[in-house]
């Protein structure tokens, strides 16, 4: 029924790695002279605390621990699309009902 | 199979430069090369890997399990919010059109969801926290990085040509006689 908190921690990680890897990836390609050099370290460094934490967690190196990481956060976060699916649902279903009705002059 | 892999992650590292690209707006040039990038990442994330280790191929699933009942969702949304009289123009056709393929996907994906555990719910959450962790500390660590640098320079005035076409503009966009009348 429930997960262990060594479970529960790589997931953490895994989620970790991949928010920062999309930044880094984001940062990498839409480099220009606006950029703060100093914000791209943050994504650096969460990327390896998280490298580090899954590596002591699951006795992996380092590239298989990253992928493995990576992998298990984007099919949790994959699993958790029909929740959003049911919320958009709601919202076009209010949208059908709610806003395909007449407006009257003394509607505001 | 190491190469299999590589092109797996090389196709998703492409469609997220895609779309990192794409959204840098017109002003930059290369945001034109976002769109091909992305399409050419999907391309090779369907088409290429074959023999995939078990993470990857974990992904690989997933991923073409969700494609399968996301399409019909996305497109029937979009017929819907086009068919709405806010977002579009009103059509009953539109709407049932929209409808019928959110059913439609959701067809497909009740059976694949329907045997959900507490475990995958608390897994996905834990999942969830650390991706929202992540991006909260990227962006404390980005307007840390915004507030530290002050200004660099002020920009230049604008030129007389620049005040004419900014005067047309606001005179097009708000009337009056050019004589603050």
């Amino acid at each position: 029924m429930a997960i262990d908190f060594s479970e529960f921690m790589l997931l953490v990680a895994g989620g970790v790695a991949l928010s920062a890897s999309f930044s880094i990836i984001h940062f990498a390609s839409t480099l220009n002279r606006f950029n703060r050099s100093l914000a791209i370290f943050v994504p650096i460094i969460l990327c390896g605390a998280s490298i580090y934490t899954t590596m002591m967690l699951s006795d992996t190196g380092p590239a298989s621990s990253f992928s493995d990481s990576i992998a298990s956060s984007i099919v949790s976060l994959v699993s958790l699309f029909p929740i959003f699916a049911a919320v958009l649902t709601i919202a076009l279903f209010r949208i059908t009902l709610l806003t395909n009705r007449p407006v009257g002059a003394s509607s505001q | 199979m190491v190469v299999d892999e590589a092109i797996l992650w090389s196709s998703l590292v492409l469609l997220v430069t895609g779309l990192s690209l794409h959204r840098m707006g017109p002003s930059f040039h290369r945001s034109r090369f976002g769109f091909p990038l992305a399409l050419l990442g999907v391309a090779s994330f369907f088409l290429l890997p074959e023999n995939l280790g078990d993470p990857e191929i974990e992904v690989y699933d997933s991923i073409i399990a969700l494609v399968k009942w996301v399409a019909p969702f996305v497109l029937g949304a979009i017929i819907v919010l086009r068919s709405s009289s806010t977002y579009g123009e009103p059509s009953s056709f539109g709407l049932l059109l929209g409808w019928s393929l959110i059913a439609i996907s959701w067809i497909i994906a009740y059976p694949e969801h329907v045997s959900v555990s507490s475990t995958d719910v608390i897994g996905a959450s834990s999942s969830l926290l650390g991706i929202l962790l992540g991006l909260t500390l990227v962006y404390i660590g980005v307007s840390f990085s915004e507030r530290s640098v002050g200004l660099e320079s002020y920009s230049d005035p604008l030129s007389e040509e620049e005040g004419e076409l900014v005067r047309t503009i606001l005179l097009r966009r708000l009337g009056g006689d050019g004589h603050g009348d």
